[in-house]
């Protein structure tokens, strides 16, 4: 196969990322409170003594041309791994960690391409726009990250980010750092805004393809009136009084775990576990211009 | 890993062919002065082997960013993990191509022939034992440059107390007169050792009471026997008074005093250590000093007893005496130009009497004309392997004095015999009062003279002193043995000490007593030497009362 790397560093020719805007889905605010009731609530549980996070890292080595019979074709070489850290009394443990690379493309008979450090795989694209390659990477660094840590015993699985493909795993919880959706109303804002250090708001309803319990949290103080705020979903197959209990337990955990600004930019809500494997896994991503470089010896 | 491999080399630090880092294994400990070895593939075939010493063991948390994380991963929130590197100090590479090792390679502990060839054990001929590793095995130090074939002299360093400067060089002796590393050199070799302060070197032939089955273990694994120096002779100063008996507090039995007659005084011209000051060297005496001597040379007779004289028709028998038939002559208009010498001031003249008068009361005991039957007085180290001369009691000038004539004695008698098959080692504890950096005196003269030229007749000098750097600097310089204990922290800066790398020099601040660090001129890394506590006693509480084998006297009474 013959293909070429572009000149460009890949981060110049990137979009954003795949988080694009969402259309609002349906949400039913009244599944444990009315919303005239709402207001901030304590935890009735304690924390919970081991709690395992999961979280992956992406990033694209270089894009390149793969030479077909019309020309040439977009591919993304990315690299991608997935961990988890498992978190007790008195321990932080990285308890499983995997790095694949793959060739991200939409060329049906592309080939693997082999360099001095590192194999990329093919793994297949249905498109092949940037946007829909990043999705390909995306999912199949999701995929990586719903295998590690599976066998690992713990009282609560926390995944960094939407619960999507962690929702077969019972006690496992999505940790959405960033608000881009709003699902509640206007007149709840002041709920939110007041809600204190280790309060939930009750939980409401999200329907749509990602159906799921969901509450608010806030885990930290900073930031102004909406700062320290992080949204938590679960599955819906369970009785409301049943999520209520896990959703008391989960807000009762994780404040202990949020970070502090002066070490980390996305404080509080970036937690300090999530943080430090992150750091770990980027690192274990191997050097970015050692791939590349190697990357364009292998095109010559 | 293999059994004993303990690490590999590190990439993220540099790796140099004089030093480099290793990432230490898990389940693996590594410690400071551990010997380790390495390999390095050549292109075109062959390898090198490099050998070091761990001169650094460092620990941190990979995954911490901040001071803070610390207590974060203690309460298992931040997930680190721990890793330790060491530090190596290459001392040899076989074949000699002086390259680095490459990162990733693995690296072993050195053990057995791979341990002695990292340590040169492998080359020296003639290996003296010096002590034992931390790990607990003999480390040597190659003779060749310690009696005059390649080199001589040792020279200790080390704050007083805790850096058991004496003890070591006592320890050096025994090794030396017990490892048979001398051969048949061993019988005739004798040892003069100047006990400076307190009575610590007065006890050397008795077993010391506190050596336990550990620290006999411990000469057990150097090949030298756990017992006391054998053939000791003790000398000390002469009490004032007609008796001449020696004055010591502890030790009362078995030792002989010392005292120069003034018929010595005056035949062998020993006024001029009199006068061995930093202050004599800046006065303009000088001539006067070495006039005196002469005329005290021309005109005493030594009187048939007592080692007195007559001069001029007038019998002294004391110091005194003599010091003022020596201020009659000078100030005395008729003789002060013999005796004086011409054109000398009366203020030289008064200032040399002054200096003169201010002696008499430390020396006169130890310069006398009164002793009926003197012979056994006499210091000389020909008479037993071991002679100690107990100074501790006389005053510095007296010190002086006494350190002064009998190195000039014992080296003019080698001069004479002109061989150095046999060899006599000068132990001299406060080097920098008899040898300082500044100014000159007729003592710093006669060390000089054995630091350079002691070596082809055979006389060693092991000279110690707190401070390297107030001591002249070719005494320092001649002596290819550097031995330090504990340093002050300042003191540890100076260059004299250039020869330990730093990290050495940092812990030769905190070193224990009885660990000392040694320097040898074929090892390009100082070692770090721990020796066992001493098997005779350095004070009368240790004192075992019974020589070895000599059994309970109260054995028959049963």
């Amino acid at each position: 196969m013959k293909f070429s790397v572009e000149q460009w560093q890949p981060e110049y020719g990137v979009p954003a990322g795949p988080d694009l805007p969402a259309a609002v889905p349906p949400v039913d605010l009244s599944v444990e409170v009315p919303p005239r009731g709402w207001g901030p609530i304590r935890p009735d549980a304690e924390a919970v003594e081991s709690v395992l996070f999961a979280d992956g890292v992406r990033r694209v080595d270089a894009s390149v041309w793969i030479e077909v019979d019309q020309g040439s074709r977009l591919g993304l070489c990315a690299s991608y791994a997935a961990g988890a850290v498992l978190c007790r009394a008195d321990s932080a443990e990285i308890v499983g960690c995997r790095v694949e690379r793959g060739l991200f493309t939409a060329v049906s008979d592309a080939q693997a391409i082999s360099t001095r450090h590192a194999r990329y795989p093919v793994r297949p694209t249905p498109g092949e726009s940037p946007e829909e390659l990043w999705l390909g990477i995306q999912n199949r660094m999701a995929d990586l990250e719903a295998e590690v840590g599976l066998d690992v015993e713990a009282d609560l699985v926390v995944v960094d980010g939407p619960l999507s493909h962690h929702r077969a795993l019972p006690r496992a919880v999505g940790y959405v750092k960033t608000q881009h959706v709003r699902y509640l109303p206007d007149e709840l804002t002041p709920v939110l805004a007041g809600l204190p250090v280790g309060r939930r708001t009750p939980l409401f309803l999200v329907g749509g393809p990602r159906s799921g319990f969901s509450w608010y949290v806030r885990i930290g103080s900073g930031g102004g009136s909406l700062g320290g705020l992080a949204r938590c979903e679960i599955t819906a197959d369970r009785e409301v009084a049943e999520a209520a209990r896990l959703a008391d337990r989960v807000t009762a955990t994780l404040p202990r775990f949020a970070s502090k600004e002066h070490k980390d930019p996305r404080a509080p809500q970036n937690l300090y576990p999530v943080g430090g494997l992150e750091r770990v896994l980027r690192h274990r991503l191997g050097d970015q211009s050692v791939l590349y470089r190697s990357l364009r010896a292998a095109a010559i | 890993m293999e059994t004993d491999q303990v690490g590999r080399v590190l990439g993220t630090e540099d790796a140099t062919p004089l030093e480099f880092w290793f990432g230490v294994g898990d389940d693996v400990a590594v410690q400071l002065d551990d010997v380790v070895a390495t390999e390095r593939r050549l292109p075109g075939g062959g390898s090198v082997r490099i050998y070091g010493v761990v001169s650094q063991v460092r620990a941190r948390y990979e995954g911490a960013r901040y001071d803070s994380d610390v207590f974060l991963i203690a309460d298992g929130v931040l997930p680190a993990e721990i890793s330790e590197a060491a530090q190596v100090m290459a001392t040899r590479f076989e074949p000699e191509t002086f390259v680095p090792p490459l990162p990733g390679t693995p690296v072993r502990l050195a053990a057995d022939s791979e341990r002695e060839e990292a340590l040169f054990f492998d080359r020296m001929e003639h290996r003296l034992p010096i002590g034992l590793s931390r790990s607990g095995e003999p480390l040597y130090l190659n003779l060749d440059f310690l009696d005059g074939r390649r080199g001589a002299h040792v020279n200790i360093s080390g704050v007083s107390g805790v850096a058991t400067k004496t003890t070591y060089a006592t320890f050096l002796l025994h090794s030396l007169f017990n490892s048979g590393v001398l051969g048949t050199r061993g019988t005739n070799t004798k040892a003069l050792v100047f006990n400076v302060k307190g009575e610590d070197l007065l006890f050397l032939d008795r077993p010391n009471l506190h050596l336990d089955d550990e620290q006999r273990a411990r000469y057990e694994l150097l090949g030298l026997p756990p017992r006391p120096f054998r053939s000791v002779r003790i000398f000390a100063p002469a009490r004032p008074g007609p008796s001449g008996a020696p004055q010591t507090a502890a030790r009362l039995e078995g030792v002989s005093a010392f005292f120069w007659t003034l018929a010595e005084f005056c035949s062998e011209e020993l006024l001029p250590f009199l006068f061995a000051d930093a202050e004599d060297d800046r006065a303009q005496y000088t001539m006067v000093v070495h006039n005196v001597a002469t005329q005290l040379k021309r005109r005493a007779v030594p009187m048939d007893q007592g080692g007195g004289v007559r001069i001029d028709g007038e019998t002294i028998s004391t110091f005194r005496d003599l010091v003022g038939l020596v201020s009659n002559k000078v100030q005395d208009e008729e003789h002060r130009y013999d005796w004086a010498g011409p054109a000398i001031g009366t203020g030289t003249i008064n200032a040399f009497l002054r200096r003169l008068h201010s002696t008499v009361r430390h020396v006169e005991r130890i310069i006398r004309g009164d002793v009926p039957g003197a012979e056994r007085r006499t210091v000389t180290p020909l008479q037993g392997q071991l002679t100690v001369v107990d100074l501790h009691g006389l005053h510095d000038r007296a010190k002086r004095f006494v350190v002064g004539v009998i190195v000039r004695r014992a080296f003019e008698e080698r001069e004479a015999q002109g061989s150095s098959e046999e060899l006599l080692f000068l132990v001299l504890d406060e080097l920098n009062k008899y040898a300082p950096r500044e100014g000159w005196s007729p003592i710093k003269e006669i060390l000089l003279d054995v630091a350079e030229r002691g070596r082809s007749l055979g006389v060693i000098l092991i000279g110690a002193q707190q401070t390297a750097s107030e001591v002249e600097r070719r005494i320092v310089s001649n002596s290819s043995i550097r031995v330090v204990g504990r340093l002050d922290t300042a003191e540890a800066g100076r260059e004299e000490y250039g020869f330990l790398p730093g990290t050495l020099r940092q812990r030769a601040t905190i070193l224990k007593p009885g660990t000392m660090i040694v320097s040898q001129p074929e090892l390009p890394v100082p070692l770090v030497v721990e020796f066992p506590f001493p098997a005779w006693a350095t004070r009368a509480a240790e004192a075992d009362r019974y020589e070895e084998g000599a059994g309970d006297p109260f054995d028959d009474l049963y």
